[in-house]
C-alpha cells in the first residue's frame, strides 16, 4: 500500500517536517536555557581547593564558561551540528558524542529494542486474544498478571530475578554486557556471552512494557469490538481469525501507535532502573551516574537525545497514521 | 397566507462556511460550502410555513442565522419591522424569547438530571422574568397542561428517562411555550418520533398556535409531513430556494423540476397506487464549487440551451403567493 | 416450498436473569422472488427477528423456541461453524448504516473479495473479477474497486453493500432499514436496484423498516410487528386494505401521503409497552380503543382469518374501522 500522495497530501508532509524541525530546535534551545538556571556551579565538580589560579583560569576557558551567554549559546549551536556536544566532565574529558554514541548507545539501543519488541507482539496478540474471550479466563488471568507486572518497582523484580536467577541458580551472571577477563575466540562467542548478560535486564524491562501495551490494545479491540463493521464481519460468516486479525487488530492498532510514540522516552528513561540494577553500560547508568557526578554536558547530551527520539517518534507515528488510516488526507 | 403583515422577513440571507484546507494554505482561494445563498422570503404573522429539503440543504444553518445563532455571510432578517442584525448583545437576548427554536432530539435540550418542573421553569428564573416561585411553578404546570402532560402536577416531579420520546418532545415545546413567544421554529420537530405520536405531536403543535396565536416555521426534510402541519411551503435545494407557495399547490401541482422529481419519489402509504417517478441523475452534491448558472442544472431533466440563462434564476410569481426559481417555461 | 420459513420464533434478551420478550412468536415464509416487509415501531423486535435468522444475536439473546428453516434446513439447531458457513453463502443481510458496515481502514473491493474467496475459494483474481461485475451490476464504475469506504457516498455505499450481500449468490437477502437514512430520491434508486436484482436472481427478500409507505411501495407480502408478537400478515393488498388488526389499520393511518386529498392523520395514544414486563392478553390491549375484557386476559392466537391473510386479534375480522370517535 502506498502513501496516497495527493497535492493536499505531500504538502501536510513538507509542512510535518517543518514542523518536526522547529520543534526540535526550540527543543536544543531549551536545553541550553535549563542547564545554565541550573542550580550548582559546573565548575564546582572539577575545579578543586588549592588548584592554581592559572589552572582554574585554564579550566574555565578550556570550557568556554568565561564567555557570555549568547556567545555560548552560538557556540553550542554551531558545534551540535558538527557533532560536537562538549566534553564530558567526568568520564576523563571524553567527548560528549563519544560518551553516548559509543557503546552506551549500542547496549541501550540492542536491550530497549529486544525488549520493546518482544513486549509489543506479546501485548497486542495478547490483548487482542483476551478481548476476544472477555470475561473468560485466559482474560481474566493474563490481565491479573500483566497488571501486577506493570505495577511492580522494575528494581524489585530485577533484584528478584538477579536472586533466584543470577545468584541462587547461578542462570545468568549478575552484572555487567559481557565477562570481564575473558578473550573470546570470535564473534558468534562474544555475541552469545553478550546475549546471556542481557538476559536478566530483557525479561525486566519485557515485563514491565508488556503490561501497558496489553491493556492499551485490549481496550482498543474491545472498543472496535462495538463497530458496526465487526458485527457486519460476523454476519459474513468471515472465520474468528480473520475477524480478529485482519479487521479488529488493525483497526485498534491506530490507538497503539500514538500511545509508543508518546511514551518512547519514558520508556527509554525507564530503563535506567534496570540497567543500574544490572550495571548494564546503557544510556540509562550513563544518566544516573552523570547526575551523581554534575556532569552537565552529557545530562544535556542525553536530554537532547531523548528530546529528538520524542520528535522523530512522534513524526513517524503522524505518518504511520497516515498510511494506516486512510481517512486521513489532506 | 394567514395575514398580509410579515412577523418576519427575511432578505437576500446568505450564510457561507470557509472550507478548512489546513494550516499553511497562504495559495489559492478560498472556497466555501455555501449552505444559505441568497435567500427572501416573508412570514405572515400567525402562518405556519415549512421549509422542505433533502438533508444538507440549509435548512438547519437558514434557522440558525434567522435566530442569529450564527453570523451571516450577507442579507438582513426583519423581525416585527426591525433587522435583528443591527441589535445589540442586550437587545438579542430580549428579541430571543419572542423567537424560540425546538430541536429535532429533545434528548440533547433536556438534562436528564434536572425535573420536568425545572427544565419547563428555569428559563422564567434565567431571565429574570418572574421571581416568585409560587408564580413560576402556575406558569410551569400552566404550560405542561398546554401540552398535554397532564395531570401536570405528576409530571412536573419526574425526570426525563421516566418520559417517551413523545412526551419529551412536549416538555421541549413547553420550555419555549413558557415564554409566550410571538415565532416558533421547529426543526424536525417529529423526525425522531414513531409514526403512531407523530401526529399526536404535530396536531398538539396546530391546536398550541391557536391557543397561543404564535406564529410557525417548521422545518422537515419530508415533504408528506410538511403537508399535514403548514400552509405555506419552501422548498429549498442547495442553500436556495426552488420553489415556495401555498402547501397544496407547491405539493399537488409543482412547477418547478426539482420540486416535481422530489415529489414523485415519495413513497405513499398505499400498495395499489402507481405513481410515475422521474429520476434524478447523481446524488445531491455538498454547495462547494457551485455550477455558473442554474445549480440544479446538472442534474435538471427540463434543462435547455434555448431558454435557460447562464445567471442564477430568480424567483418568479408565476400565480398568486406561488414563487419558482427555473426558465423553463 | 418456501426458501424461509419461520416457527414460532421466541428470541429474548437477558438483563441479569430477567428476559425481554423482544421475538415473542413470530412465524412467516418467504418464497422465491417474494419480498416480506416487516414493519413496525422502533423496538418492536424487528432488527432481533433477523439476527435470530442469522443468529448473530449478541451474547445475552437467546432463540428460546421456534425453528427458522433456509432451504428446508434448520438453522437453530446448527452449530455456530455450520451457521458461519452458511451465512453470506445462503442468506446475507444488508445493514442500516451503509457507512459504518465497511471497515473504514480497508478498500471496498478488498473487503468484498475477502469475503468471496472465503465462501467460494478460488484466486484472488477471479475474486476481484467478480467484484468487478458486480460493481457494474448495482452502478457502480468497477474502477472504483480500490476505493475507500469515506470515498464514497451514502448512495454509493448502499449499492456496494448490495453488491456484497449478492457476492456468494445467496438465496435470501435480509434487508434491515437498507434505506432509512438515505434521502427520497436517493432512497428509490436503491430500491429500484434490489427490485431488478431480486427478480433477476429469483430472491427471496425480508425487507425490515419502520416507513410503511416504503413497504406498501416495495413489497408483496408484510408482516406488521408490535411489541415483539407479529400482529398482521398478509399480502400487502389485502394488509393496507382489508386491515384485520386495530394496530395496522391505525399505523398506517398515520402515515401521511402526498398524493389525494388531505385526510385526518391517525395516531395511538400511549406508548409501547416494556418488553421486559409486556402486558397480560394482548399486547396492543392498553392502547386499543376496540379492547374487550378477554384482551387482557388472553393473548389471542395467530390465525389465519382469510386465506392467505393471518391476524392476531380476538375480534380479527368483526371490526369495523374508520367509524370510532
Ligand atoms: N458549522 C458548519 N461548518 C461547515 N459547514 C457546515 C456547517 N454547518 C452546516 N454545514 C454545511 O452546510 C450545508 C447545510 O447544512 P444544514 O443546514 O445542516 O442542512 P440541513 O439542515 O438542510 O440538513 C451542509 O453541506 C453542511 O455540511
Ligand atoms: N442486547 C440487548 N439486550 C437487551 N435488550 C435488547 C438488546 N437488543 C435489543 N433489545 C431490546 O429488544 C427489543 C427489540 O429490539 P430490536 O429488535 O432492535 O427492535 P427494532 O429493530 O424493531 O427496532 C427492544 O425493546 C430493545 O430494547
Ligand atoms: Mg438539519
Ligand atoms: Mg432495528
Amino acid at each position: 500500500m502506498a502513501l496516497r500522495t495527493t497535492v493536499g497530501t505531500r504538502r501536510y508532509i513538507v509542512n510535518r517536517v517543518v514542523q518536526t524541525l522547529i520543534i526540535w530546535f526550540l527543543i536544543v534551545t531549551l536545553n541550553f536555557i535549563i542547564f545554565r538556571i541550573m542550580p550548582g556551579d559546573p565548575r564546582a565538580s572539577i575545579i578543586e581547593q588549592g588548584m592554581p589560579p592559572e589552572l582554574r583560569q585554564a579550566i574555565v576557558e578550556r570550557f568556554g564558561l568565561d564567555k557570555t551567554l549568547l556567545e555560548q549559546y552560538v557556540l553550542y549551536i554551531v558545534a551540535l551540528f558538527q557533532g560536537d556536544m562538549g566534553f564530558s566532565f567526568s568520564h576523563f574529558t571524553e567527548p560528549v558524542w563519544e560518551t553516548i554514541f559509543g557503546f552506551r548507545f549500542t547496549n541501550t539501543f540492542v536491550l530497549m529494542g529486544a525488549s520493546m519488541l518482544v513486549a509489543i507482539i506479546i501485548g497486542m496478540v495478547m490483548g487482542v486474544v483476551a478481548a476476544a474471550r472477555r470475561g473468560s479466563k485466559i482474560d481474566t488471568g493474563s490481565t491479573v498478571v500483566f497488571l501486577v507486572a506493570y505495577s511492580m518497582p522494575v528494581f524489585w523484580i530485577g533484584l528478584l530475578i538477579l536472586l533466584y536467577l543470577g545468584f541462587n541458580f547461578g542462570l545468568i551472571p549478575l552484572a555487567g554486557t559481557i565477562t570481564r577477563g575473558v578473550e573470546h575466540a570470535n564473534f558468534i562467542e562474544y555475541a552469545a556471552d553478550y546475549l546471556h548478560h542481557m538476559i536478566g535486564p530483557w525479561i525486566v524491562l519485557t515485563l514491565s512494557f508488556i503490561g501497558g501495551f496489553y491493556l492499551i490494545m485490549r481496550d482498543s479491540v474491545l472498543d472496535v469490538f462495538t463497530q458496526d463493521y465487526i458485527l457486519a464481519a460476523e454476519a459474513k460468516g468471515l472465520k474468528e481469525r480473520t475477524i480478529l486479525y485482519g479487521h479488529a487488530m488493525r483497526n485498534a492498532m491506530l490507538p497503539m501507535i500514538s500511545v509508543i510514540a508518546v511514551n518512547m522516552p519514558f520508556l527509554i528513561s525507564g530503563a535506567t532502573m534496570t540497567e543500574f540494577v544490572f550495571s548494564w553500560s546503557g544510556l540509562g547508568l550513563l544518566t544516573y551516574d552523570s547526575v551523581l557526578a554534575a556532569d552537565y554536558p552529557v545530562l544535556q547530551g542525553v536530554f537532547l537525545f531523548l528530546a529528538t527520539i520524542t520528535v522523530i517518534s512522534n513524526f513517524i507515528a503522524d505518518m504511520l497514521y497516515l498510511r494506516l488510516d486512510p481517512r486521513i488526507t489532506y | 397566507m394567514a395575514s398580509s403583515k410579515p412577523i418576519l422577513e427575511v432578505k437576500n440571507l446568505k450564510k457561507w462556511f470557509p472550507v478548512r484546507s489546513g494550516f499553511f494554505s497562504f495559495f489559492g482561494e478560498q472556497r466555501y460550502v455555501k449552505a444559505v445563498d441568497d435567500v427572501s422570503f416573508e412570514v405572515p404573522e400567525g402562518g405556519s410555513i415549512c421549509i422542505v429539503g433533502e438533508s444538507g440543504c440549509g435548512k438547519t444553518t437558514l434557522a440558525r442565522t434567522i435566530l442569529r445563532l450564527v453570523e451571516p455571510t450577507g442579507g438582513e432578517v426583519y423581525f416585527e419591522g426591525e433587522n435583528i442584525y443591527d441589535k445589540t448583545r442586550g437587545e438579542l437576548a430580549e428579541l430571543r424569547l419572542q423567537m424560540q427554536l425546538i430541536f429535532q432530539n429533545p434528548f440533547e435540550v433536556l438534562d436528564p438530571r434536572l425535573t420536568i418542573e425545572t427544565l419547563v421553569g428555569e428559563g422564567l428564573h434565567i431571565h429574570n422574568l418572574e421571581e416568585d416561585p409560587q408564580v413560576v411553578r402556575e406558569r410551569v404546570f400552566k404550560a405542561l397542561e398546554a401540552v398535554r402532560l397532564v395531570p401536570a402536577r405528576n409530571f412536573a416531579s419526574r425526570y426525563t428517562h421516566e418520559l417517551s420520546g413523545g412526551q419529551l418532545q412536549r416538555v421541549a415545546i413547553a420550555r419555549s411555550l413558557i415564554f409566550e413567544p410571538k415565532l416558533v421554529i421547529a426543526d424536525e420537530p417529529v423526525s425522531m418520533l414513531d409514526a403512531s405520536i407523530r401526529t399526536e405531536v404535530m396536531n398538539l403543535m396546530t391546536d398550541l398556535q391557536k391557543d397561543f396565536g404564535h406564529t410557525y416555521i417548521f422545518i422537515t426534510h419530508d415533504l408528506a409531513q410538511a403537508r399535514y402541519i403548514g400552509d405555506f411551503c419552501i422548498v429549498m435545494y442547495l442553500g436556495r430556494i426552488a420553489e415556495m407557495g401555498p402547501m397544496e399547490t407547491v405539493i399537488l401541482d409543482p412547477i418547478h423540476p426539482y420540486t416535481k422529481a422530489l415529489v414523485s419519489n415519495i413513497p405513499v402509504p398505499d400498495p395499489t397506487e402507481q405513481r410515475d417517478r422521474i429520476f434524478l441523475e447523481g446524488e445531491t452534491p455538498t454547495p462547494i464549487d457551485l455550477p455558473e448558472g442554474c445549480r440544479f442544472k446538472p442534474r435538471c431533466q427540463a434543462y435547455s440551451d434555448t431558454y435557460c440563462k447562464p445567471e442564477e434564476p430568480n424567483l418568479i410569481e408565476v400565480s398568486p403567493g406561488h414563487w419558482v426559481a427555473c426558465y423553463a417555461p | 416450498m418456501a426458501i424461509l420459513e419461520v416457527e414460532n420464533l421466541k428470541t429474548h434478551y437477558y438483563i441479569g436473569d430477567k428476559p425481554v420478550y423482544a421475538v415473542d412468536d413470530v412465524s412467516f415464509t418467504i418464497d422465491r422472488n417474494e419480498t416480506l416487509g416487516l414493519a413496525g415501531e422502533s423496538g418492536c423486535g424487528k432488527t432481533t427477528t433477523a439476527y435470530s435468522i442469522l443468529r448473530i444475536l449478541p451474547a445475552n439473546g437467546k432463540i428460546v423456541e421456534g425453528s427458522v428453516k433456509l432451504d428446508g434446513e434448520d438453522l437453530v439447531t446448527k452449530s455456530m461453524e455450520e451457521m458461519r458457513k452458511i451465512r453470506w453463502k445462503k442468506a446475507s443481510i444488508v445493514f442500516q448504516y451503509a457507512m459504518n458496515a465497511f471497515n473504514p481502514v480497508l478498500r471496498i473491493g478488498r473487503q468484498i473479495v475477502e469475503v468471496i474467496q472465503e465462501k467460494e475459494g478460488g484466486s484472488e483474481q477471479a475474486a476481484a473479477l467478480t467484484v468487478a461485475g458486480l460493481f457494474e451490476e448495482v452502478g457502480l464504475e468497477p474502477s472504483r474497486i480500490d476505493d475507500y469506504p469515506h470515498e464514497f457516498s451514502g448512495g454509493m455505499l448502499q449499492r456496494a453493500i448490495i453488491a456484497q450481500a449478492l457476492s456468494c449468490d445467496p438465496r435470501l437477502i435480509i434487508a434491515d432499514e437498507p434505506v432509512t437514512a438515505l434521502d427520497v430520491i436517493v432512497q428509490n434508486k436503491i430500491l429500484d436496484l434490489l427490485r431488478k436484482l431480486q427478480a433477476k436472481y429469483n430472491l427471496a427478500v425480508l425487507f425490515i423498516t419502520h416507513d410503511l409507505s416504503v413497504v406498501a411501495e416495495n413489497c408483496t407480502q408484510v408482516g406488521i410487528m408490535y411489541a415483539g408478537n407479529l400482529m398482521e400478515l398478509g399480502s400487502a393488498t389485502s394488509v393496507f386494505k382489508e386491515s384485520l388488526h386495530p394496530y395496522t389499520y391505525k399505523l398506517i393511518g398515520a402515515f401521511p401521503s402526498v398524493t389525494g386529498p388531505k385526510r385526518r392523520l391517525e395516531f395511538i395514544p400511549g406508548t409501547p409497552p416494556n418488553l421486559m414486563k409486556p402486558p397480560p392478553g394482548c399486547t396492543f390491549h392498553p392502547r386499543c380503543p376496540y379492547a374487550q375484557d378477554i384482551c387482557s386476559k388472553e393473548l389471542p392466537k395467530f390465525e389465519e382469518i382469510s386465506n392467505g391473510h393471518y391476524a392476531r386479534c380476538h375480534f380479527a375480522g368483526q371490526l369495523e374501522f374508520g367509524g370510532e370517535e
